[in-house]
């Protein structure tokens, strides 16, 4: 009892004399990191103050180049900012200061209000669509140039007002790392001028800044090996942004800098003990805080569309789930199964133009998408007019073409099999007959597709610093397709679908003008709305003819290909975008959302980038169908696991 | 000798991380020498009730028993004044769907609710004169006034509820919604299924988009529509209100920016609406103050201007505001509060409609002002909207409370952010408990972006509920966050029934749900009871709070624990592995941590033991 009272002393001892150090150490790195961010705050609030005044000066008929120099240090200072201000807003970041230059929808007005984009790649366009001043052009700079401003003054008090902690220090760290890998280094943030590795160097300079504040802090040798490998990342990562756009290998790139430095900063941040995101509340997390890899299957929650967290997606669930979407019970035929459409085999589509519809004597109005990886999109749907992963369900069985029932007798259905009663008293815990519900039934096929996920491609191996066979011409293809084809502004890594990076918490659809078959000379454009004639509120000229942006991953399993199965092969696709889609061919799409000037691939690209696509490849334990379905009293037990056609 | 040993090892943990407040794990023997309290944590006094589940619980119509809709928005009630039951409550489906059994476009749901001995509330089973059996009820549109469409918002008083059809349409086309919405589009004829109330309107045709936009009647007790109030102007209504003089009406648009109209319709007899007039607000130029524009409002002589009274509204240069949702009349100031949700950038719209001769408030160029930029400006912001109140003195509508956290002015930040923050008010209503006053704020977010959704690491939206004493004063950081809605949600409709000591709420389309509530993944229409326990445990929080060194208290009001003061603080469970950490916060939030026995830890190292019980 006393040499516990003495061991007690001792440590109390310790702990003050630790204790008062560390209040130093903690102040001053506060201090250094507020003095950062006032540092790159004002810099930006100056340049943009500046561009709009030089933007003042310019008159008709003057050389645009005039105003290059103050953008040029603009961008600079907002990419400085921009590790911070993508983690603290990255709504903010979309809306007004660096997103897409697309239109978009006021989502609360009860008006379909269009929505102007603003922004950096705004100005960018409008600076750089002709050298010769027109007087629209002019206006339209200032008025970009002065929205920017007031974004700004409000980004500023932002930047300097938040709650920063050592965790968001850290986190948006993280999240810069990865914008820079998702988007910075493919030429996203440049639609018109021409793009360079180079815009991302002060990034990484605000990275490594911060990643110094933690210096005085990591005393432990392990901790500072830690810290002084994640700052050799960024130093490698820096010595790539000088290289040319074309030239630099993104594959090294991301391999050997980016990555282990996504994944050294967790490991610093692990080794101070500090708080991941998912100890401070319990939010919706979409990335992973603790992700080792922006390649592997733990770079994000796959719950967050499902509404489900780790520990209440169970394996009862997932298997009932398994059963639901391979039983044709859910069809009002008892021929048809989630499974029909969606073959694993075929990386859960059907090789068809577009799918069969129930009765086998027509087809749906589109081709059936991959299922892999859907679990990460926010919305569902070639029109995306589901919100949730659950609500598919019910559109499918309602759809007099899919499975022509109704929520009501599929669950009627399902009731007479004490076996499904089961299981489903298992899965939900709920005891009898109301165990079974559209809900659940909903729930449970999520908690299945959110089982289907693929990161395991040769590409995300290689990526994330396996040993792994890369060809040269897979090799080159990866940085044509995240630099001069320009795949990857919207087919963005690492999902390679419209989930937009660094938050991921937004579907992207496009429109691209896809005709109704291969042709070029005399093609018809498709006649399907898309996104305009799905949810009532995004019914606007903005989404006419706009289809979600799939996921390029398995695309060697998923041919044919569009939202209207029209093209059968690769070759053909790279030959659509190459040409510049609708516009490309020659037609006028109002709205076209992807670049119409021709790409100029030659034969080697085209075949250098089908090769990249092709080692995305990987369905590794997703295919596993169930051997035998649930039994039936009645007529219904005779029934074919996957549907009959 | 083994204690040593753990001992040993703790030193040395705490040495290698140099001084982590919160390491991520401690030995929980360590804590006994520090620890100073044990809190308990008790059940929260606030009871939650699903009461009403969209797309679940079915509903009874004249062509037999469907599911309900879903999207409820606004929540209806009229007492029982035989004193047999708290009630008749309606809800609003903001929506519009085809439905055969219901009937197209939006509409309502009606229930009964009664309370047990155990003060648990429960939906009365019911049979109504039209002979229809059960529990609960649309409310019949299409067989009396004709439908309705996105049934938003809506005003309740006297016994008698009125609902608003926000949806502004100006086609048969729109409304027919490809299909989806109101498939029949052919003419209307007013007082076809039942007289209208207007008897020189009866027997007019008018295009079915038409007959949408009004404010109607319906009978709580017989769930049908009673008429559609064509002397009022047709509009994107969001809310209204009615006053106790049983005379007086004011109603609230949801428009579109700078042109959202506050109306007021003053009847000639107390409780008969038809006859009467109507006001619209119109301010007097660079003042707060204003005065009331007489409308023509004779239904069949006055038609074209009521059936599209923004075209006469910018002649008269009527102001027009950005968005109005809810309004409600303070019993105790005898002013009216407004909430106006904003519009991220309403310049272009203030310009066409300054274009048009609509004039804005002085709040919206005061607002201009401070941000630098002409009122019409693109550059122009107006994120986080704000509640208004009317003052019925002087006519004088000003704001309230600005919503926030960011401003370009530092000082005027919540010093409480991110725990404290308001955007994008829509609903609202006062709350009269133990003596004192509350408005109670409920958010529906217009977006994202500048720190509507605090980010602490996390993504999607949610809204919340917010009470403010209204004695203190109208800032962000005095509002007390009554709950949050499921992610993805709006937290819709306010009822306050039982002398004040039950709310009923809605949370409506949530986008995520917890796997084992099928009621939080549909529309839902809950109960909160325990009010009054609530606001006096606020009272309690607020004075309980010291300077001095700080104690853990339990919360009696929700399943958070609260600190004297504002600190950063870590919890552990019991086994000593760190669960959660807070900084610069004055509560932390414990709801979906599982009972039992837990550890706070502070920065000084001193350590308390909590035990949350459910």
């Amino acid at each position: 009892m006393q040499r516990l009272g003495v061991a007690l002393s001792s440590i109390v001892v310790i702990a003050v004399v630790v204790g008062a150090l560390a209040r130093d150490i903690h102040r001053e790195r506060k201090d250094v990191q507020r003095q950062l961010i006032e540092k790159v705050t004002r810099e930006v609030e100056r340049t943009s103050i500046r561009f709009a005044n030089v933007c003042r000066t310019t008159s008709v008929g003057d050389s645009a180049s005039l105003l290059y120099a103050s953008y040029d240090s603009l961008r600079r200072a907002y990419k400085a900012c921009e590790p911070l201000i993508e983690y603290l807003d990255p709504g903010t970041v979309t809306a007004h200061l660096n997103g897409a230059p697309l239109p978009k929808l006021d989502p609360k007005s009860t008006f379909i209000d269009i929505l102007e984009p603003e922004g950096l790649q705004v100005i960018d366009d409008a600076l750089f669509e002709s050298d010769i001043l027109t007087s629209e052009q002019i206006d339209r700079i200032r008025d970009c140039a002065d929205r920017f401003v007031t974004a700004l003054r409000m980004t500023g008090a932002m930047l300097r007002q938040a709650p920063w902690t050592d965790r968001m220090m850290l986190e948006a760290s993280r999240t810069g790392v990865m914008r820079i890998m998702a988007m910075g280094i493919t030429g996203f943030d440049r639609p018109a001028s021409e793009p360079t590795l180079d815009d991302n160097a002060p990034a990484l300079i605000t990275i490594r800044e911060i990643l110094l504040t933690y210096k005085p802090w990591c005393s432990s040798s392990q901790c500072g090996l830690t810290l002084s490998e994640a700052l050799a990342h960024v130093d490698v990562a820096q010595g790539y942004m000088k290289q040319s756009f074309e030239q630099c290998d993104r594959m090294e790139l991301i391999r050997t800098s980016l990555d282990p430095l996504y994944a050294g900063i967790a490991h610093l941040q692990k080794a101070l003990q500090i708080e991941f995101a998912d100890e401070v509340g319990n939010g919706l997390i979409v990335v992973n805080p603790r992700g080792t890899s922006m390649f592997n299957d733990e770079v994000f929650n796959p719950y967050a569309t499902t509404g489900m967290t780790s520990a209440s997606h169970t394996p009862e669930m997932v298997e009932l789930g398994r059963l639901l979407f391979f039983d044709p019970v859910l069809s009002s035929t008892n021929e048809r199964a989630c499974a029909s459409c969606h073959q694993p085999e075929l990386a859960f589509t059907d090789g068809r133009v577009k799918s069969l519809a129930l009765g086998r004597n027509s087809s749906i109005q589109r081709n059936a998408p991959t299922l892999i990886n859907s679990v990460y999109a926010r919305r569902f749907f070639y029109d995306l007019r589901a919100l949730r992963l659950n609500d598919v369900v019910a559109h499918v069985v309602t759809h007099e073409d899919e499975f022509g029932s109704s929520l009501i007798d599929m669950v009627g259905r399902l009731r007479d099999s004490k076996e499904y009663v089961a299981l489903f008293e298992r899965a939900f815990g709920v005891r009898g007959l109301e165990a079974i519900d559209a809900t659940h039934v909903g729930l449970a096929l999520g908690a299945y597709i959110s089982t289907l996920r693929s990161f395991n491609s040769r590409v995300d191996r290689y990526l994330r610093g396996e040993s792994v066979q890369i060809s040269a011409s897979e090799r080159r293809g990866m940085n044509l397709f995240m630099g001069k084809a320009a795949c990857a502004s919207c087919h963005f890594p690492p999902t390679f679908a419209g989930y937009v990076p660094p938050a991921f918490v937004e579907s992207e659809s496009e429109i691209l003008g896809v005709p109704i078959r291969v042709d070029t000379a005399d093609a018809t454009p498709d006649p399907d709305v898309g996104r305009a004639a799905g949810i009532r509120r995004e019914q606007s000229a903005i989404y006419r003819h706009s289809f979600k942006t799939p996921t390029v991953r398995n695309v060697e399993l998923t041919a044919p290909y569009f939202h209207n199965g029209a093209y059968q092969t690769l070759e053909q696709v790279v030959d659509f975008y190459a040409r510049g889609g609708g516009k490309g061919i020659g037609w006028d799409v109002p709205y076209q959302t992807l670049p119409f000037d021709n790409l100029d691939l030659t034969s080697q690209d085209r075949t250098d980038i089908i090769a990249f696509m092709r080692a995305l490849t990987d369905t590794t334990n997703l295919t596993r169908r169930p051997t035998r379905l649930p039994s039936f009293p009645k007529q219904r037990s005779a029934r074919t696991v996957g549907g009959d056609y | 000798m083994k204690m040593l040993g753990l001992f040993a090892a703790s030193c040395i943990a705490v040495s290698a991380v140099s001084a982590q407040d919160f390491p991520v794990r401690i030995e929980p023997v360590t804590m006994i020498p520090y620890l100073q309290g044990r809190v308990v944590v008790p059940p929260s006094p606030l009871k939650y009730q699903n009461i009403f589940v969209g797309g679940v619980d079915s509903v009874e119509t004249d062509m037999g028993r469907t599911a309900a809709k879903q999207w409820h928005d606004y929540i209806g009630y009229a007492a029982d004044e035989t004193g047999a039951s708290l009630g008749y409550l309606i809800v609003n489906h903001e929506m519009i769907e085809a439905n055969d059994k219901i009937g197209d476009g939006g509409g309502m749901t009606m229930f009964k609710l009664g309370k047990k001995a155990d003060g648990t509330l429960e939906v009365l089973d019911q049979t109504l004169p039209d002979g229809r059996k059960g529990k609960f009820f649309n409310v019949d549109f299409k067989n009396t006034v004709g439908e309705t469409g996105m049934n938003c918002g809506g005003m309740s008083g006297f016994g008698r509820v009125w609902t608003a059809e926000e949806w502004y349409q100006s086609s048969n086309k729109g409304i027919n919604a490809e299909g989806k919405g109101f498939r029949d589009t052919s003419d209307f004829v007013i007082g076809s299924k039942q007289p209208s109330g207007f008897p020189g309107l009866d027997g007019k045709t008018i295009k079915r988009f038409q007959n949408l936009n009004w404010m109607v009647e319906i009978d709580p007790k017989t769930a049908k529509a009673v008429r559609k109030y064509y002397n009022w102007g047709r509009q994107g209504f969001e809310g209204g209100q009615v006053m106790p003089d049983g005379k007086t009406i004011f109603l609230f648009e949801d428009g579109a920016a700078g042109r959202s109209i506050l109306t007021k319709f003053v009847a000639d007899v107390a409780g008969d609406y038809t006859k009467g007039k109507t006001y619209f607000y119109k301010q007097d130029a660079g003042k707060y103050t204003g005065t009331w524009v007489e409308v023509p409002n004779n239904p069949a002589t006055d038609w074209d201007i009521l059936v599209a009274p923004h075209n006469w509204a910018k002649t008269k240069g009527i102001t027009g505001f950005t968005r109005l949702e809810w309004g409600a009349f303070n019993k105790t100031d005898g002013k009216i509060y407004i909430t106006e949700t904003g519009q991220d950038r309403p310049g272009a719209n203030y310009k066409s409609a300054l274009a048009d001769g609509w004039t804005l408030p002085q709040h919206t160029y005061d607002r201009a002002k401070e941000q630098g930029v002409a009122v019409d400006s693109s550059a122009h912001m107006d994120y986080y909207g704000r509640v208004l109140v009317l003052d019925l003195n002087d006519n004088s509508v000003r704001s309230f409370l600005e919503g926030g956290p960011y401003t370009t002015d530092a000082a005027a930040v919540p010093s409480r952010y991110p725990e404290k923050h308001l955007s994008n008010p829509d609903g609202l209503g006062f709350l009269y408990v133990n003596g004192k006053t509350f408005m109670v704020i409920e958010e529906d977010l217009n977006g994202t972006s500048f720190g509507r959704m605090p980010n602490t690491g996390m993504r999607g939206t949610n809204c919340e509920a917010w009470l403010l004493d209204m004695t203190k004063a109208p800032t962000i950081d005095n509002l007390y966050r009554l709950a949050i809605s499921p992610y993805g949600s709006e937290i819709t409709g306010f009822a306050s029934l039982d002398d004040g000591n039950t709310v009923l709420i809605n949370s409506q389309h949530p986008d995520n749900a917890t796997i084992s509530d099928a009621a939080a993944k549909n529309s839902l229409t809950f109960a909160v009871t325990g009010l009054k326990q609530l606001v006096s445990s606020i009272e309690k929080d607020n004075d309980g709070r010291t300077q001095g060194a700080v104690s853990v208290f339990p919360n009696p009001t929700s399943t958070q624990l609260n600190f004297t003061s504002e600190v950063d603080a870590a919890l552990y469970d019991a086994t000593g592995a760190r669960v959660r950490v807070v900084r610069n916060a004055t509560t932390l939030d414990i709801a979906d941590l599982a009972t039992g026995v837990y550890y706070v830890r502070f920065t000084d190292g001193t350590t308390q033991q909590v035990v949350i019980q459910r």
